[in-house]
């Protein structure tokens, strides 16, 4: 295995061929597959499958004695196929005690009956493949947090981060009717780097910020969407501080930005795009690319991405690493098929064709759906307990992939673009232009690419070093050598809702497709185009090209003997015929070396048909084969999460008595500050555990993890529920919600100023315990932390009225129905055997003999009836209530 | 007649909102297409008796360019302050934003309202910020001007940029292949953006193309040059689209004679072959290579595209056809089992096991 489960998941895809039991007959009776093994562990059924080697020339079935392959005799299959394809013999010999005749050793392989005995058939000329390969899958993070001493190394979280309350925004975003209306992230950071110049025509250009300020070329259609149809021109410095002066002291903060308080909650607001600029992007921006030079843009360097990222007021985050190759440098090995995507400047090409691909775009390329084993490797653990375990399951899932031979042939024979749905991040250039060409002015640039790629690709399979097969052992018939695989895309899928249905039917939002780039090893996926509040689901795959194999067998012929007697005793060898078993028509070998001992040489009649053998029956056939690179579709981890606010702070309580004959009592309520020690607050109600459940979800926190972070908006209500009975749990207090407090100060529609302090005063009946409690909703009325309850009571004795206020906690809620539910019997009864129960009997043992020989000799206790392995009832009757115990006591012996 | 509007500007940096008061504009549709802006030198904060020319800001609305500034040379205007001249009954405002711009750049947005929705204008002009030039100062300027006009010419002919060419001539056409009959012939190429060129007989031709057809029996070539820094040199090649010779024919490379006018030979390759279209693209474009070099690329051929594509919607069969002339994979060639499905399995793989790792 070469990864380790101590650091990611490892993921084995399989061919259902490759099983005990598939089709693949000859592969079952000989050696190398993959099988299913049961245990029975604990009384629990467990499984899981292991591989039956393949010994070289020690078949399993007891029908062959060897199996030979003659590599020297390889030959190219097909001159007109470009890529590389061969075929060599293989030679089967039978075992003459097992085989029972001629006709025998041709149901073999044909099937048939034989003395009344149906003969399934070894041999067959399907077509299989070979794509077996192994591969990481990171951990998502809430598993890895809930492995104890978790070392993951690989993780991939899908969160969310909530940095900054812009209720206009946030309200007319969440008006709008396409999420691909907000802007981007993406666009919008890149921009940052240019010049914005406007033209008398009411046209803005991007300049390249020189000196010579001059144009670089941008899609429109994007210039129009973040500068607001011309609204806002100035977009190249939106993402700039506006420095704070408080005193002298000039401070900047990423929350105040001219994003923050000019383009978001007003420019943006203010100018909605005209219906042709929107038509535009919410066709553009359904795929968002992220093309080689957009990555290294990005990631390349420094932790611009966070940096800007924090600028914006919220945003769906996915963190991962990408895969790298493995190989034995700590720097890895070199990519190829990345390396010839990028050398070949094939990048954007091939992205735009993958989308086109898996999203099913190409009827001419559209994705080929089949069944592997998929196998998985991992730790798994849960938080509540300390044990981990190693787990490994398998089951048949459906996978998607295309052909990458045909993906190039496909780009080369189609230069012309067949969508215009994508839109590559950053400025315009050639090869971004060239694959949006509709009337082949950019034929070369589109072809070329693909046909060098192409090349580049034949000559890696042409390379026996990198491919090569030569017997059955060597590849297709082992374990240990799976096939190279290599990561070159990635694709984030984002699906409006809960997940319904399959990941490929449901309606998809948005596609993020990005090139696997050698120079970026960390990817932190920033997602601003999202309502605040509304289920997301995130799909996160890779595109792995696998270099595996298709075969197949061909050209069959069995042998027959020469003669009723064909032993040769002189030479220990037999005279055997070969046969076409289909027309039982003579036939010649396969596997003839020019120069052997044969028929043909020693014999003038002797032709290629006949043999001398040491064995009594032979076969031959070709194994015919050729590599196949495969680009597969493999889903990472999916989520489905919303925006949300952190919860506010806890409330501190002050309660007092009006001193007047008012019967009222009062409490002063203070925001307190943020704990970052505190778990997440106590829930009242369904609404409080739902988004006790999304948070938790959204943030990848245990339920013991404490908040990391404190409520951006500010405390709005103050909530206060009021019971006249003592509550069993917090829960209680659901729908006895006696007043919520607007903490928004008056005349302050317009702002987002909200008080942090406020009074509640009641009036209550004198002489009755009434029970408070409360807590604080920020303005997207997510509760905060509960308070103490308050057990008030204002007490009349006849003439004096005072308040007393007692304080409880969660712990105080159970009533203590069961404070003491068992008592230590040791102390008050105690039954021992009698010591004739326990003296040893040694009448029967033998002394003079090893003692372990004669333990079962050994008898425990002289009385005649002894108490072991009985069972006996002690009933214990309390003379004061009359009620009953029953104790029933078995007394076992047990030796230790 | 001109209208003239007259602002009193107190200094040039002090950029701000502006109100215009125009007493003449009673209802005339007239064309607001004209600016003309001098500004007050560098240091004079205020407008004084001894006022010139210099310190105020003159916007011409008038049709021609003579209309302005002169009339109000060496004195402030009574306009400005005389508020007969602002009628009430037609009085209109026009808003003028100024605001800075690139250096030595001011941008002015202006749009004017009016009750009868006349001279409605709003737009954003870029002006001079060091103003207009006295009479001597103007005539040197425009000297000056016109030297960096050509100067800016010929940059501009030193920038990425592509022309349109287009041939044609009678061409003999083999009945049976409907190919061109192979040979080497000369063509004589017509710069679409030179109007003399027309007249060789090419603009009947280019206008049918544009209409997508050419004549039969005629054969219309398109070429490109194409220049890139900082070599002095122009490569011509041939052009994107394929031409008319039938569905059989290789695409035709062409190489330049240098003779004036410019003469081509073409040559009916092979596209495997070491010389050809393919050879000739791939020179075309290994070049380009490098963020200066791409940039440059796609602007000069999203020129030709869209120059030449308004006139590429082939209707007949000897026009610009985009027929694909290079070989084409067909999949029985990509793979020796012919894209045959490997076999389905039906088995059953599912498993699951646990064992403790660690307390």
């Amino acid at each position: 295995m070469a990864f380790d489960t101590n650091s990611t998941r490892v993921h084995k895809l399989i061919n259902l061929n490759l099983f005990s039991g598939s089709t693949d007959v000859f592969r079952s009776a000989v050696g190398g597959y993959f099988q299913i093994e049961s245990t029975e562990v604990r009384q629990e059924e467990q499984s899981s499958i292991s591989f039956q080697e393949y010994s070289v020339r020690d078949p399993l079935t007891p029908y062959f004695d060897d199996i030979i392959p003659s590599s020297s005799l390889k030959e190219t299959a097909c001159d007109e196929v470009v890529v590389t394809n061969k075929r060599f013999p293989i030679r089967v010999a039978g075992n003459g005690e097992a085989v029972l005749s001629d006709a025998y050793w041709k149901a073999l392989f044909v099937g048939g009956w034989f003395a009344g005995e149906k003969i399934n058939a070894i041999y067959n000329e399907n077509i299989y493949g070979y794509n077996y390969f192994e591969s990481s899958l990171s951990y998502p993070k809430i598993n890895a947090k809930a492995i104890s001493g978790s070392i993951i190394s690989d993780e991939i979280e899908i969160s969310d981060n909530y940095n900054n309350y812009l209720p206009d925004y946030e309200s007319y975003i969440g008006r709008l009717n396409s999420e691909l209306l907000i802007p981007n992230f993406y666009i919008i950071s890149d921009l940052q780097s240019y010049g914005v110049n406007a033209t008398g025509d009411d046209q803005i250009i991007i300049t390249d910020n020189t000196e010579g300020n001059n144009e670089v070329p941008y899609d429109k259609d994007i210039v129009k969407f973040v500068t607001l149809d011309g609204a806002y021109e100035n977009i190249n410095t939106v993402l700039n501080y506006v420095p704070t002066q408080i005193g002298s002291t000039i401070t900047t903060s990423p929350l105040n930005t001219l994003l923050s308080t000019e383009y978001l909650p007003k420019s943006f607001v203010q100018n909605p795009l005209t219906a042709s600029t929107q038509d535009a992007i919410k066709n553009k921006l359904h795929n968002i690319i992220l093309d080689n030079d957009a990555l290294t843009t990005f990631y390349g360097g420094g932790d611009q991405i966070t940096e800007f990222a924090e600028r914006f007021p919220f945003y769906t985050k996915i963190n991962f690493s990408l895969d790298k190759p493995i190989g034995p440098s700590i720097l890895g090995a070199t990519p190829v098929f990345a390396n010839y995507i990028t050398n070949n400047e094939y990048t954007t090409r091939f992205l735009k064709t993958l989308k086109e691909a898996f999203t099913g775009e190409l009827v001419a390329l559209s994705p080929t759906n089949a069944t592997y084993a998929s196998n998985l490797s991992f730790i798994s653990s849960s938080e509540d307990t300390i044990i981990n375990y190693a787990a490994e399951t398998t089951e048949n899932k459906d996978y998607r992939y295309v052909d990458f031979i045909e993906m190039l042939a496909y780009d080369y024979n189609n230069f012309r673009s067949k969508t215009d749905n994508c839109y590559f991040v950053g400025n315009k250039n050639i090869y971004r232009d060239a694959v949006f060409d509709t009337n082949g002015a950019y034929r070369y640039m589109n072809s070329v690419s693909s046909i060098n790629t192409m090349n580049d690709v034949i000559d890696y399979l042409n390379n026996t070093a990198n491919f090569d097969i030569n017997d059955l052992g060597g590849m297709l018939y082992q374990s240990d050598n799976p096939c190279y695989n290599e990561t070159v895309a990635y694709r984030v899928q984002k699906v409006g809702g809960s997940p319904r249905g399959d990941a490929r039917t449901q309606s998809t939002l948005q596609n993020y497709w990005f090139f696997n780039s050698k120079d970026v090893e960390e990817f932190n996926f920033i997602d601003t185009q999202v309502k605040y509040g509304r289920d997301y689901t995130y799909h996160v795959y890779k595109y792995v090209v696998v270099v595996g194999a298709k075969y197949k067998f061909s050209d069959l012929k069995v042998t027959k003997a020469i003669g009723l007697d064909n032993y040769d005793d002189e030479n220990n060898t037999y005279g055997l015929e070969f046969y076409d078993p289909i027309t039982d028509k003579k036939a010649e070998q396969l596997q003839h070396v020019d120069g052997d001992d044969t028929f043909e040489n020693i014999h003038t009649l002797g032709t290629l048909v006949q043999e001398y053998s040491e064995y009594p029956y032979l076969a031959d056939f070709y194994l015919n084969y050729e590599p196949s690179v495969s680009i597969y579709e493999v889903p990472i981890y999916s989520k489905t999460l919303k925006i949300l606010d952190n919860p506010p702070n806890g409330i501190n309580i002050s309660p007092y008595q009006h001193l007047d004959d008012s019967q009222k009592i009062g409490f002063g309520l203070y925001y307190d500050s943020f704990n970052n020690a505190a778990t997440f607050p106590s829930t009242i109600n369904h609404t409080d555990r739902k988004i006790k459940q999304d948070y938790m979800n959204a943030q990848d926190l245990l339920s013991e993890d404490s908040m990391p972070f404190e409520s951006i908006s500010r405390p709005r209500y103050m909530q206060i529920y009021r019971l006249e009975k003592k509550p069993k749990s917090y829960s209680d207090f659901d729908n006895n919600l006696r007043r919520t407090l607007d903490l928004r100060m008056p005349g302050s529609e317009d702002t987002d100023e909200t008080y942090t302090v406020d009074f509640f005063d009641d009036k209550i009946k004198t002489n009755t315990k009434y029970y408070y409690l409360f807590r604080t909703l920020n303005e997207h009325r997510i509760p905060g932390h509960l308070s103490e309850i308050y057990e008030t009571e204002l007490i009349s004795d006849g003439g004096y009225k005072y308040a007393i206020f007692n304080v409880l906690y969660e712990q105080d809620l159970e009533e203590g129905v069961y404070v003491n539910p068992s008592k230590k019997v040791r102390k008050l009864i105690q039954l021992q055997p009698n010591m004739s129960q326990l003296t040893l009997n040694t009448d029967l043992v033998d002394f003079e003999q090893e003692a372990h020989t004669q333990l079962q000799n050994l008898k425990i206790g002289s009385s005649d009836d002894l108490i072991w392995n009985k069972k006996f009832k002690v009933r214990l009757t309390s003379k004061k209530t009359g009620k009953k115990i029953d104790l029933n006591i078995t007394y076992k012996l047990r030796s230790s | 007649m001109a209208i003239t509007y007259q602002l009193r500007f107190r200094n040039p940096d002090e950029y701000g909102s502006y109100d215009i008061k125009d007493s003449n504009c009673s209802g005339i549709k007239r064309k607001h297409d004209r600016f003309l802006i001098k500004y007050a030198k560098d240091g004079v904060q205020d407008i004084v008796e001894a006022v010139t020319i210099a310190k105020t800001l003159y916007i011409d609305f008038g049709d021609t360019a003579t209309d302005a500034p002169g009339a109000f040379t060496g004195a402030e205007s009574d306009i400005w302050y005389n508020p007969d001249h602002w009628s009430a009954r037609d009085l209109r405002n026009l808003n003028l934003t100024i605001s800075a711009g690139r250096e030595n750049k001011v941008n002015i947005r202006y749009y004017a309202v009016n009750s009868d929705k006349t001279c409605t204008t709003a737009k954003t002009i870029t002006a001079d910020k060091a103003g207009l030039l006295d009479d001597a100062e103007k005539e040197a300027a425009e000297a000056a001007a016109e030297a960096a006009a050509q100067a800016a010419f010929e940059e501009i002919e030193r920038d990425p940029h592509a022309t349109l060419y287009v041939a044609s001539m009678n061409v003999s056409i083999n009945s049976e292949t409907g190919l061109i009959n192979q040979g080497a012939f000369k063509l004589r190429w017509n710069d679409l953006e030179k109007v003399p060129l027309w007249n060789s007989g090419v603009r009947s031709k280019y206008i049918a193309i544009q209409k997508g057809e050419v004549e039969d029996n005629s054969v219309a070539l398109m070429k490109e040059q194409v220049w890139l820094p900082p070599v002095w040199d122009f490569k011509t090649y041939n052009s994107y689209a394929d031409l008319n010779t039938g569905k059989h024919q290789q695409s035709p490379t062409l190489t330049r004679v240098p003779t004036d006018p410019p003469t081509f030979r073409v040559n009916y390759g092979n596209s495997n072959a070491p010389v050809g279209e393919e050879k000739g693209l791939k020179n075309k474009y290994k070049r380009f290579r490098g963020s200066t070099y791409t940039t440059g690329m796609a602007l000069a051929i999203d020129d030709i595209v869209k120059v030449a594509m308004k006139g590429m919607r082939p209707k007949s069969e000897f026009n610009f056809k985009q027929v694909d002339t290079n070989t084409r994979f067909k999949k029985e060639f990509l793979s020796l089992f012919n894209r045959v499905p490997a076999t389905t399995e039906t088995i059953d793989t599912t498993t699951s096991a646990t064992t403790m790792m660690s307390r």
